[in-house]
């Protein structure tokens, strides 16, 4: 019924362990901020930790065999993990003054007793950390010398390093320490009058290339034999352009470097008389690995290339191009995309030469070891990175259809069954079992791919960053299908945005497949032009997609579809006119009709300023486009910067169903909801307070929430809560708010509910004015109206942080709301709405506690038996998604961060089916034992009757 | 007061100041903090643990703690049921030495869970692994050392909020108030309970049971079931009705049907089909 799935994101670092006997492991270090050991012949996760938002890793290695070494936070943590079980050993926090590019060094030879020596670069200051309890050894500060350290080099076999780095963009300072006690040898500087610009590529021990500012000159620089030398290497002496953008790319490998020139890459080796010369030259999809030290001193990299649907692998030796110790071709899945990142480690095969695998990180961000030529496992790791999330109905089941592809051939039809018995009379083997497992699986109700009567059975489509959409199949969380989005020519590095329903056939466009819209930008700015694809949902194809000369600040899907049930959809772009999607003559027709009836809102929090919008008049541009409307302001509500600033914007599901409108009280009283699709809840709060939860006084903190009616730009609703901050997570339905923020007073986290009734409509119950006709129930509801309202509002404490919150929706809202709190702990916490009513009291009447209030208490229980996730946890929690089902009863459950989680909610119970357990075999016995009751019970009378006519 | 040989290493001075004693100072050199512990008994008659920016952590005897501790008792205004007992406790590093660079101050806590103080130093498969610290609703996250040891360095002066994520346990928050004003001085209190810390030692307030227990199979479920009472009920019909039948007297019996017979209700007889041709 429920499903959970770990994944990792993109792995940035990797490093094997393999030299022991035991199980064979990978440590990688994610975008995600994901440390996680897998297990190299499965791919499966021995342990993970998610570190926090801020915490990116820079670097990680192994320490004495069995810490892993991370260091994070810009280098400021560094922080050793037990390689077995993943337990934090120690923790350090290094201190610095500057930034400087942080720099991981576990040199693998300095040894003192049982310790060894960390190093570590970070914050202008080189730091050595011992292994064994985190200890800063020394601490040598390069900041109050102005140097920027570059790079942090080993001496081989020896206990010196030397410490590379400049001082402005021309002084260039080699400085030579011993490493066991911080104590400088040798400090020599020299001045290059080109100045350097970007990386270096270090490549021998005392050798390094880098680029001047012009960055046409190669310039090499040598600090060998305390002395520094330089030498200038023009690019177009190499034969080569220098025009474009010129970049050294970091890399390790011994006497060669790679430059990377527009598009193309030229691998360069340095002579042994100190010259420069280039080895080959490839394209810029061409990926190269760190060097590897194997056996005696060997060295090895990998060359990974792509030709066609193939990769090909190459691993080279040490400085021999043309040499080749290793060459395989693998077949790649088109959907994968490019490789972006390659790491090789060798083992020693039977016969005991050294053969390599490789690990390989896809543009889809998925993960992939080769060994020999095949793909030994694989892992979708873009899952970890769910941007958004949207549902698609399965296609209907059409009859005969499926009896045929199942039982395709009476062999197999009845092979299964013999399996079956097999297992039934355990006689079965292990395969056997497996088999069996297998397909039950295939045919099991919940994994079909059709549609079910209880409309359980959906498709999941969640784009994610990697540009690669999935379809997950709510029964078991199986990828249906995943499709990489087209890239264009003309956009370099596009970012995706949000998925919109676009085509949901029903009724009359029953053949036609269901399609999503995926906006996406090219770009990072708002002002970037939008890109629109269209997928879909059955075959996972991407229908079409357009490159548009506009940005889309703002996507709107309206409730009108057209003869093809196409959704009809507008884009606002940043001079604020809107496009009309699909560019069809019945979608403007229809639009024309709606014309004056299209209001919408825009925020703009940077400037505290909320707007309301409506269409003026068709664009009066020089090129003439029919879908393209300019757009006026009815309203706007500014906010005092100097006071408030908006931190929380939130309305409601358009899609949100809601069944009744009056609530009848204990007291024989009626109350109306006041139910607009229009409301929208914003919270601000005093700019000195919109820091973390610390920074600011209670006195010199508040926060003001607003219910705003979008049409007309009437604020219904404001509340001031003194001494509280955000941040602040809400959800709005019906006709309440629930909002939860952080009380500085109390310093405790809290949770309000605000209620809004329709008082306009309150004096209906009047049976004398319904008799005569004075009530106003037959007036229409307008949104133009300015109805009598009234809140009724209630606070209590809450004791979690909250990540996200969400609330239950059902397919007619008939069964009651909980709301789903995503807490701190990456849990989710289903809460009934009933401990959310501004009407609870300390002592509730009788009538009050039929109707089910319950008495009041100052903080919302948290009961752990009513976290949907039970004992497993979703890492990173980012967003929950609740989908009804066609059953009235339950509502499907997506929650979503670095791992998913999928679960059915029934809040009041499943009243409308008999649940899972509900016992078959006691009702069939119970008939059966009625039955034989009656019978025996009529023999025994016959037989009494009989007797009594005896006597 | 401690000196600092290198600005990451603390080492007490002499003698104790301020005339009391440390108490129980459990030092354990394997651990990778060196715990110090100084206590000053100040005018506000709190106890403010001084150290310079350095990992450490106090253990304490409480018992001890309660005997030379004194305690500030507030009475609130909104629920003056509850007394604060704001007891002072740790940590915090006061701004010296070292790279001059802007650092803050520290906090450094432990975290108690049941049975880890069973397992031994370093044991692989203990629950700390699991155990997430977060400060102020995720700004800094870090986790347990083997021994259940947490710090948070470069922390601005103020109040903040430390949760504890722990699967299987009921953490409260924490509220640590880092004086600005007296460099070195910590307060922290339970906010579920109002409860005062004496020294930063997190303890779960109950454990989570997240699975509802099945009741295992009983006869006794199957018999309070409805389909069990309608069972029971047809067999008391069938087996004991007669019985009692029996016992009654035969007269009583027969005037009783007579009554039935005359007032035409249906006997179980005749709705059983053939029984009624008698």
């Amino acid at each position: 019924m429920d499903w959970h799935q770990q994944y990792i994101g993109k792995v940035k670092h990797a490093v094997f362990h393999t030299q022991k006997t035991g199980r064979k492991r990978v440590v990688v270090s994610t975008e995600e901020n994901v440390i996680a050991s897998l297990d190299l012949r499965h791919g499966e996760i021995f342990w993970r930790h998610v570190l926090g938002i801020n915490d990116v890793v820079d670097g990680i290695d192994i320490a004495l065999g069995k810490y892993v070494i991370t260091l994070s936070s810009d280098g400021s943590t560094l922080r050793a993990w037990n390689l077995p079980d993943g337990q934090m050993v120690w923790e350090s926090f290094l201190r610095g003054s500057k930034h400087s590019k942080p720099l991981l060094l576990v040199p693998t030879n300095l040894k003192v007793d049982k310790d060894s020596l960390i190093l570590v670069s970070s914050k202008g200051c080189l730091h050595a950390v011992s292994s064994i309890d985190g200890e800063i050894l020394w601490t040598r500060d390069f900041a109050a010398e102005s140097v920027e350290v570059q790079q942090v080099i080993q001496l081989d076999e020896s206990d010196q390093i030397y410490v590379v780095g400049y001082a402005g963009s021309s002084q260039f300072h080699a400085y030579q320490i011993n490493a066991m006690n911080g104590e400088l040898l040798n400090h020599e500087t020299a001045a290059f009058s080109g100045g350097f610009v970007g990386d270096v590529a270090l490549v021998s021990s005392d050798t390094l290339v880098t680029l001047d500012t012009t960055r046409s000159i190669l310039v090499t620089v040598s600090f060998k034999n305390r002395k520094i030398a330089f030498q200038e290497t023009h690019l177009s002496n190499l034969g080569e352009d220098s025009s474009g953008m010129v970049e050294i790319l970091p890399s390790s490998l011994t006497g060669m470097f790679t430059v990377k020139i527009n598009n193309y890459k030229l691998f360069i080796r340095l002579t042994s008389e100190d010259k420069l010369e280039v080895v080959h030259k490839v394209d810029h999809e061409t990926v190269v690995s760190d060097a590897l030290v194997f056996s005696e001193g060997k060295e090895a990299f990998a060359v990974v290339e792509h030709g066609g649907s193939k990769v090909d692998i190459t691993v080279k030796p040490g400085q021999d191009w043309n040499n080749n110790l290793v060459q395989e071709s693998i077949e790649m899945d088109h959907q994968r995309g490019l490789v972006h990142k390659v790491f090789i480690n060798n083992y020693l095969r039977t016969d005991r030469s050294h053969g390599f695998r490789a690990l390989i990180v896809m543009e889809d961000h998925s993960l992939l070891l080769v060994q020999q030529g095949k793909i030994v496992w694989n892992r979708e790791d873009a899952l970890a990175s769910i941007i958004d999330v949207t549902t698609s109905e399965l296609p209907v089941e059409k009859e005969g259809v499926s009896v045929a592809k199942v039982e395709h051939s009476l062999f197999e039809w009845l092979k299964g069954h013999m399996l079956k018995l097999k297992g039934t009379l355990m006689l079965a083997s292990p395969e056997d079992v497996a088999a069996i497992q297998a397909i039950r699986l295939k045919s099991s109700e919940k994994s079909k791919m059709t549609r079910d009567h209880n409309g359980f059975r959906k498709l999941l489509i969640v784009l994610t960053k990697a540009r690669k959409i999935f379809a997950l199949h709510s029964g078991d969380g199986r990828v249906v299908w995943s499709l990489l989005l087209h890239k264009s020519e003309a956009c370099d590095s596009p970012t995706e945005l949000n998925l919109y329903q676009w085509q949901t056939p029903h009724h009359h466009a029953m053949d036609e497949n269901p399609s999503v819209l995926v906006v996406g930008r090219c770009g990072v700015s708002s002002k970037a032009p939008a890109i629109l694809s269209f997928v879909d949902t059955y075959t996972g194809k991407e229908l079409n997609s357009f490159d548009l000369v506009h940005s889309a600040v703002q996507v709107m899907p309206l409730p009108f579809t057209d003869s093809t049930e196409q959704r009809l959809h507008l884009l606002v772009d940043d001079d604020r006119r809107i496009h009309l999607y699909p560019k069809t003559s019945e979608a403007i027709s229809i639009f024309q009709q709606e014309f004056s009836n299209i209001y919408w809102y825009s925020v703009e929090a940077d400037n505290g300023i909320i707007k309301g919008h409506a269409v003026k008049s068709k664009c009066a541009g020089e090129v003439l486009d029919d879908f393209c409307f300019e757009t006026r302001v009815l309203w706007s509500i500014i906010f005092p910067m100097e006071s408030e600033k908006i931190i929380a914007a939130v309305s409601r599901k358009q899609n949100e169903v809601v069944h009744t409108q009056a609530k009848v009280t204990s007291e024989q009283d009626v109350m109306y909801k006041y139910i607009s699709k229009n409301l929208l809840f914003v919270a601000t709060v005093a700019p000195k307070a919109s820091g973390h939860i610390g920074s600011a006084d209670p006195d010199e903190a508040w926060l003001v929430v607003y219910l705003i009616d979008t049409i007309t730009g009437r604020i219904l609703h404001r509340m001031t809560h003194h001494g509280a901050q955000g941040p602040v997570h809400a959800v709005l339905s019906e006709n309440w708010v629930v909002y939860h923020y952080f009380n500085l007073r109390a310093h405790r986290y809290e949770m309000s509910v605000t209620e809004i009734y329709d008082q306009s409509r309150a004096e209906n119950k009047d049976v004398l004015k319904l008799v005569l006709g004075k009530h106003n129930l037959t007036a229409p509801v307008s949104s133009y109206s300015r109805p009598e309202i009234t809140t009724k509002s209630q606070t209590y404490f809450f004791t979690h942080s909250v990540k996200a919150v969400a609330v239950t929706s059902t397919a007619k809202g008939i069964t009651s709301k909980q709301l789903l709190i995503g807490t701190i702990g990456d849990q989710v916490l289903a809460l009934d709405k009933r401990f959310l009513d501004p009407r609870r009291s300390i002592n509730p009447t009788q009538a009050e506690k039929e109707e089910g209030i319950i008495p009041l208490a100052d903080s919302l229980p948290i009961i752990p038996q009513s976290y949907v996730t039970h004992s497993l946890k979703v890492e990173g929690l980012r967003g929950i998604l609740t989908v009804p089902a066609k059953l009235e009863s339950t509502t499907l459950v997506f929650a979503y961060g670095v791992d998913l989680f999928y679960t059915r909610l029934a809040p009041s119970r499943t009243y409308d089916s008999l649940t899972e357990d509900f016992s078959y075999a006691l009702l069939l016995l119970t008939i059966v034992a009625l039955v034989a009751a009656i019978f025996v019970t009529w023999v025994l009378s016959e037989k009494k009757e009989l007797r009594e006519k005896w006597r | 007061m401690p000196l600092c040989i290198h600005h990451h290493r603390c080492v007490p001075s002499s003698a104790n100041q301020g005339g009391t004693s440390d108490g129980d100072v459990s030092k354990k050199s394997e651990l990778a903090h060196r715990s110090v512990l100084h206590n000053l008994r100040n005018r506000e008659q709190l106890f403010p643990c001084k150290f310079h920016h350095c990992t450490s952590a106090i253990e304490l005897d409480s018992t001890q703690n309660s005997v030379h501790m004194a305690s500030i008792i507030r009475s609130k205004s909104v629920l003056s049921v509850f007394f604060i007992n704001l007891f002072l406790s740790l940590v915090s590093s006061a701004v010296a030495v070292s790279s001059g660079s802007g650092d803050g101050f520290s906090i450094s806590g432990r975290v108690k869970l049941p049975g880890m103080s069973l397992k031994a130093f370093g044991s692989p498969g203990g629950k700390a692994s699991n155990v997430k610290v977060v400060l102020n609703g995720g700004e800094h996250v870090t986790f347990l050392r083997p021994d259940g040891y947490f710090s948070f360095q470069n922390m601005s002066a103020g109040t903040h909020l430390i949760e504890v994520a722990a699967i299987g346990y009921f953490f409260s928050p924490v509220r640590v108030d880092v004086s600005a004003r007296h460099p070195g001085k910590v307060q922290a209190a339970l906010t579920e309970t109002r409860r005062g810390l004496n020294e930063l030692v997190l303890e779960q307030l109950r454990e989570e049971q997240y699975y509802e227990i099945r009741e295992p199979f009983s006869i006794m479920s199957l018999v309070k079931s409805p389909m069990g009472l309608m069972m029971g009920f047809m067999l008391v019909v069938v087996f004991l009705m007669p019985k009692l039948m029996e016992n009654m007297d035969p007269e009583e019996m027969r005037r009783a049907q007579e009554e039935m017979r005359s007032q035409g209700v249906p006997s179980l007889a005749n709705l059983i089909p053939g029984a009624g041709r008698s």
